[in-house]
């Protein structure tokens, strides 16, 4: 198993490499002079030499990415521009944020998906499965940053019932949590409900009618129990989604987590905490799917992880 | 048939449970006497010579103190010099040495003297071979400072100026603790000591500034504990961290909302204002701005009152002149007329006609095109704001065009030489001093090109030059009144620089706070909190 | 060699309620963008400061927004940025997408191993992050959202192709072609692609429901059209502050976002079912 692990994990690496590089492009790739962007307006082309010298800028663009990628294997992200610290200071603490936001979502989306497709799939071609489908269409059409407005509309501004921003008590978690949620719950509707039909149909199934067992049981124990598998691995990928995703939420709800700090450090030209950022959120899918992977080979008796 | 088994509810309860207790979030500490305060810019450096924000202005007056501080009166209409680390001064007749008594017995946060050495380290600090930000007023003005006594200074200067008092109050002239300034060098920014009634604690970078009470100060301890400086660049959060109470004081509350938060009885609004003038940067040395009708057309086709009225809501003072009427040497040379028909008629006269028809001028085949750089959120309803002046200016035939810019990238774009320079036009505010010289030498005398002053405009006028050369010397101020009377009818005719309005300080209160004072002039007093109390 | 015969497709589609509902608000929208001009009851950019942010009533259907302009002319008129954004970047994520895929599939080896790493690199970036990456070195404004949403849409382009390139190139019809002697190019294009094209154009459906999310994403975060562009995004930014006292300004934009969306959706969801009947009972 652990083998299978590390091979698996060897298996990924160039695709880190990857993502570091695409990272390093993204500074080289902006309008200007780093170094000077890096100094500051108010610098004289002296100390911006000296920035440049000082950041190995003026070395050629190979060596500069050796020096990235071992700086990265260090944890060392570099200072950002705007403040002066150090990036892992400011992007660790609303990384965590991020996490926190992307885990309730997803139990939410979890809890509301999986029981709507199970219902879905119980009432078949009736009424409620039709209308459990025209919902999920919904979820998945409405966009995020304006379902998070009505939310706040709502329950926030009329209701008094939720605050409308700030990460300060759970209070706050629930309405980002629940807007981020949908559009994923109704993904995992879509998928329950489809695993679940398909399941029905196997032979096992009749064998357990044949002998008498009762409806719930077999929903549940027999069916719901394969029909999660894919439903999980689903659930994973969207776990992926929803950390990089969430920088719309973020916005609205003025929640401190990692997308809102990558935006903002977009327009203000801060571009380590850009590549810091980016980097993590790439590192995490990528992890995260390797994770669902694993589990999926674990869970479903069929997959041999040889 | 699996035998296997789903993870665990468990296991995913414990997740749950982890996730939503284990992890630290921002919090905010809630202390009694500690009074909370959201802004929305995030102050950058709070070393005086070097802060330049009004954010940073406002934080450093709060830790710092200069040797003598203006105050506008507002029964007399005037200003007011009131002594603060300098007990009193006395000049010579020529009036180029002033000496400065000083305040005995105190001390910076760091336990060291003030004094008349310290006195000397910071005037050097700012005209000594290291120059800093805003040391060019001062490297003009004074030749050297001299210690005659532990608490007695002189300033010799190298020539009479009439705005003196006003030079040396600015707060740029604040004093650090040359203690503090030999210790953390280069990151004195991150660090401020000095003398005011409150001591820098903590910096969390992109969250907040922690002060807390200097009990040692020398009028008596504050009656806060402390005061905590939140960074909320969202409007919306700043108004909801209000209306929750979690903050008792909000700064820049966006304009649409001030009626909604008056309602009930938890919350004080107050508009006051200031003499923060938001302005059109015109480049008068690229076209189509180079030509001064193009300027003129462009003023007379923004309807400046239409916008206060609607979109500011009242919340602005007319932009009538580059200066503030709150600030000396201040003559209404703008009737502020609204006429896109001679602006029109102008810009016709100057040769741009509609030859194809397609709403925009042209001449010599090139299109009458105004790219208007403006920042996003940092003045009231700027958005709105440069919208409503791009449609103006279409409906005169300009093909305008708005680049919104974060600050940073904005700031970047402007502080250029003549010759990078983008040729476009820029909406940036700039804040009147206590004497007129210091709005209009900034911005329209031609030693104060970009990027070694503010005159951003490259505009040349040797007329306006002289008169504020003239004007910088004339110790009569009925005379000097008159010379900045003349300066600013040249500019309003030559229109470097369209002035919009001067932008009200929109604050909101919760009930419970006391004691803040909000003054035009100076303008690190615009929020003063020195004497603040929660009840 | 086709598989699937089009009246076979085009009766299944038709019997399809959803996708038919979804076809038809989609053909609305498209006519309704065409004729906005025509049936915009105000100029979307006439600017009136004496009515700014009034509530919806009997000349203003919808209100006015912060400068005193019509919503309802501004939401038909933004209908045609997000229709032309999107459905430019889609088909230029479509085009590189699946030839790049296609030919990936097809001829295997390492030309394929670096397609497939570039693939997967793009897609190990969160869909918005890679929008916004793209943007910050390009600008932002129109051209910058429609690089970045067809950065976005045409990894799972050459997904898509690559698959269909892989399953297809085993079949024996592929080996008797080049048995008598037909170029890999003819192969390609006479057999293979014409049995991408209808999973293709399925993906092209949901691609652009994802893409107009995407885009009026960016301009909601104030990264696409600019000032004064009706585009509906940048316009619920904007309703935002007024989110109190007078939502309209921001509800009208995002409804017009989500039947929007909703009709590809459906249309795309009753597509992907006509042509793989197996999944509906």
């Amino acid at each position: 198993m652990g083998a299978y692990i590390f091979r698996r994990l060897l298996m990924l690496l160039p695709l880190m490499i990857g993502i570091t590089l695409v990272s390093f492009l993204i500074l080289q790739s902006v309008p200007g002079d780093p170094a000077r962007i890096i100094a500051g307006m108010d610098a004289d082309e002296e100390m911006v030499q000296r920035v440049r010298h000082q950041l190995g800028l003026d070395r050629s663009i190979p060596i500069q990415y050796l020096n990235f990628l071992v700086n990265v294997v260090r944890g060392d992200f570099g200072q950002s521009i705007r403040t002066g610290h150090p990036v892992v200071k400011e992007v660790w603490p609303r990384f965590l944020n991020s996490v926190r936001l992307a885990i309730a979502s997803i139990l939410i989306a979890f809890l509301f998906g999986v029981t709507a497709g199970v219902i879905a799939a119980w009432r078949h071609n009736g009424p409620v499965d039709y209308g459990v489908m025209l919902l999920t269409l919904l979820g998945i059409s409405t966009p995020t940053f304006w379902s998070g407005l009505l939310l706040i509309l709502i329950f926030s501004i009329s209701l008094g019932l939720f605050p409308s921003g700030g990460a300060q008590t759970w209070r706050h978690l629930i309405l980002p949590a629940v807007t981020m949620a949908a559009p994923s719950a109704a993904i995992m509707a879509r998928m329950t409900r489809s695993s679940m039909l398909e399941v029905l149909r196997e032979d096992y199934i009749k064998t357990a009618w044949a002998k008498g067992q009762t409806e719930f049981r077999i929903f549940i124990n027999h069916a719901l129990r394969n029909a999660l598998i894919p439903t999980v691995t689903v659930a994973g990928l969207q776990f992926g989604y929803l950390l990089g995703g969430a920088v719309l939420v973020e916005t609205i709800f003025n929640w401190p987590g990692l997308g809102w700090l990558i935006v903002n450090a977009i327009f203000s030209r801060d571009y380590p905490v850009v590549q810091a950022g980016v980097m993590i959120f790439a590192f995490c899918f990528v992890l995260v799917n390797l994770f669902v992977d694993i589990l999926y080979t674990l869970l479903d008796p069929r997959v041999s992880y040889q | 048939m699996s035998n296997r088994r789903n993870i665990p509810f468990w296991v995913v309860l414990t997740f749950i449970l982890f996730s939503l207790i284990g992890l630290p979030s921002i919090g905010m500490t809630k202390e009694a006497g500690v009074m909370k305060v959201a802004i929305g810019m995030n102050p950058i450096r709070l070393d005086p010579p070097n802060a330049t924000g009004a954010s940073d202005m406002i934080i450093n007056s709060h830790i710092f103190e200069r040797l003598v501080q203006v105050q506008f009166n507002e029964k007399t209409k005037s200003r007011d010099y009131i002594p603060v680390l300098a007990e009193r001064w006395q000049a010579s007749p020529d009036k180029k040495v002033w000496t400065f008594f000083l305040r005995k017995g105190v001390k910076f946060h760091d336990g060291t003297p003030f004094n008349a050495e310290a006195v000397k380290v910071n005037v050097e600090r700012l005209i000594g071979p290291q120059p800093q930000m805003m040391s060019k007023d001062y490297m003009m003005l004074l030749a050297r400072v001299e210690v005659v006594d532990e608490y007695t200074v002189r300033f010799h200067c190298k020539v009479a100026a009439a705005p003196f008092l006003d030079l040396i109050e600015q707060s740029y002239l604040a004093m650090i603790s040359p203690a503090a300034l030999q210790k953390y060098g280069k990151e004195i920014h991150q660090h401020p000591v000095g003398t005011g009634p409150y001591k820098f604690t903590e910096w969390l970078v992109g969250q907040k500034i922690v002060m807390s009470a200097n009990k040692e100060y020398w009028k008596g301890p504050p009656k806060l504990d402390g005061i905590e400086i939140l960074f909320v660049p969202d409007d919306m959060a700043r108004v909801n961290f209000l209306q929750t109470g979690e903050v008792h004081v909000a700064y820049n509350l966006p304009i649409p909302l001030i009626d909604k938060l008056k309602e009930g009885d938890k919350i004080k609004v107050v508009s006051y204002p200031t003499a923060e003038l938001l302005y059109l940067i015109l480049n008068c040395q690229a076209p189509p701005t180079n030509d001064v009708r193009v300027r003129q057309a462009i003023k007379l086709a923004i309807d400046r009152k239409g916008i206060v009225k609607s979109i500011l809501r009242g919340n602005a003072l007319i932009g009538d002149s580059q200066v503030s009427e709150f600030t000396f040497g201040r003559y209404s040379a703008d009737p502020v007329v609204y006429n896109p028909k001679e602006a029109r008629r102008l810009l016709s006269e100057a040769g741009w006609v509609d030859s194809d028809r397609d709403g925009i001028l042209e001449k010599d085949g090139r299109k009458l095109t105004l790219n208007i750089r403006s920042p996003s959120g940092r003045y009231p309803m700027d958005q709105t704001v440069v919208e409503a002046i791009q449609t103006q200016l279409r409906d005169v035939g300009f093909e305008a065009k708005v680049i919104l810019m974060e600050f940073g990238a904005f700031i970047g774009a402007i502080y250029r030489p003549v010759d990078k320079a983008t040729g476009d036009t820029f909406m940036v505010s700039w804040s009147s001093r206590s004497d007129a010289w210091f709005a209009l030498h900034k911005t329209a005398h031609s030693s104060m090109w970009m990027p070694a002053g503010s005159n951003a405009n490259y505009y040349k006028n040797e007329e306006v030059d002289s008169l504020l050369d003239k004007a910088f010397i004339e110790l009569n101020p009925d005379k000097r009144w008159g010379l900045y009377k003349q300066v600013q009818l040249i500019l309003n005719r030559d229109t470097p620089s369209l002035p919009l309005w001067f932008m009200n300080s929109i604050v909101g209160f919760r009930k419970n706070v006391h004691g803040v004072t909000m003054m035009p002039i100076p303008v690190s007093d615009q929020f003063n909190a020195k004497d603040a109390w929660l009840e | 060699m086709r598989t699937r015969s089009f009246p076979n497709l085009w009766r299944r589609l038709c019997r399809n309620r959803l996708a038919v509902t979804g076809l038809v608000i989609i053909l609305l929208v498209i006519l309704s963008s065409l004729l906005a001009p025509w049936i915009a009851p105000f100029d979307p950019f006439k600017q009136d400061l004496s009515l700014t942010v009034k509530p919806m009533d009997r000349v203003h259907w919808f209100g006015t927004d912060q400068l005193g302009r019509d919503i309802l002319s501004r939401v038909l008129f933004g209908s045609r940025i997000t229709l032309t954004i999107s459905f430019i970047s889609v088909c230029i994520g479509m085009a590189l997408g699946s030839v790049t895929g296609l030919l990936a599939g097809y001829y295997g080896g390492r030309i394929d191993g670096v397609i497939v790493w570039m693939t997967d690199l793009a897609l190990a970036f969160p869909g918005m992050l890679l929008a916004i990456a793209v943007i910050a070195s390009v600008g932002p404004g129109m051209e910058g959202i429609i690089i970045a949403a067809a950065v976005y849409s045409t990894p799972q382009f050459i997904r898509l192709a690559r698959g269909i390139a892989l399953l297809e190139k085993r079949k024996e019809y592929v080996a008797a072609a080049s048995c008598i002697g037909e170029t890999d190019f003819s192969i390609l294009f006479r057999y293979v692609l014409p049995n991408c094209l209808a999973p293709l154009a399925v993906l092209f459906t949901l691609q652009m429901a994802n893409i107009i999310l995407i885009a009026s994403g960016l301009s909601f975060l104030g990264l696409g059209a600019q000032p004064p562009s009706p585009e509906w995004g940048a316009m619920l930014s904007q309703g935002r502050t007024y989110l109190q006292i007078a939502p309209h300004l921001s509800i009208f934009p995002g409804i017009a976002i989500m039947i929007v969306v909703l009709s590809f959706n459906l249309f795309g969801d009753g597509f992907r079912d006509a042509l793989d009947p197996r999944m509906r009972v």
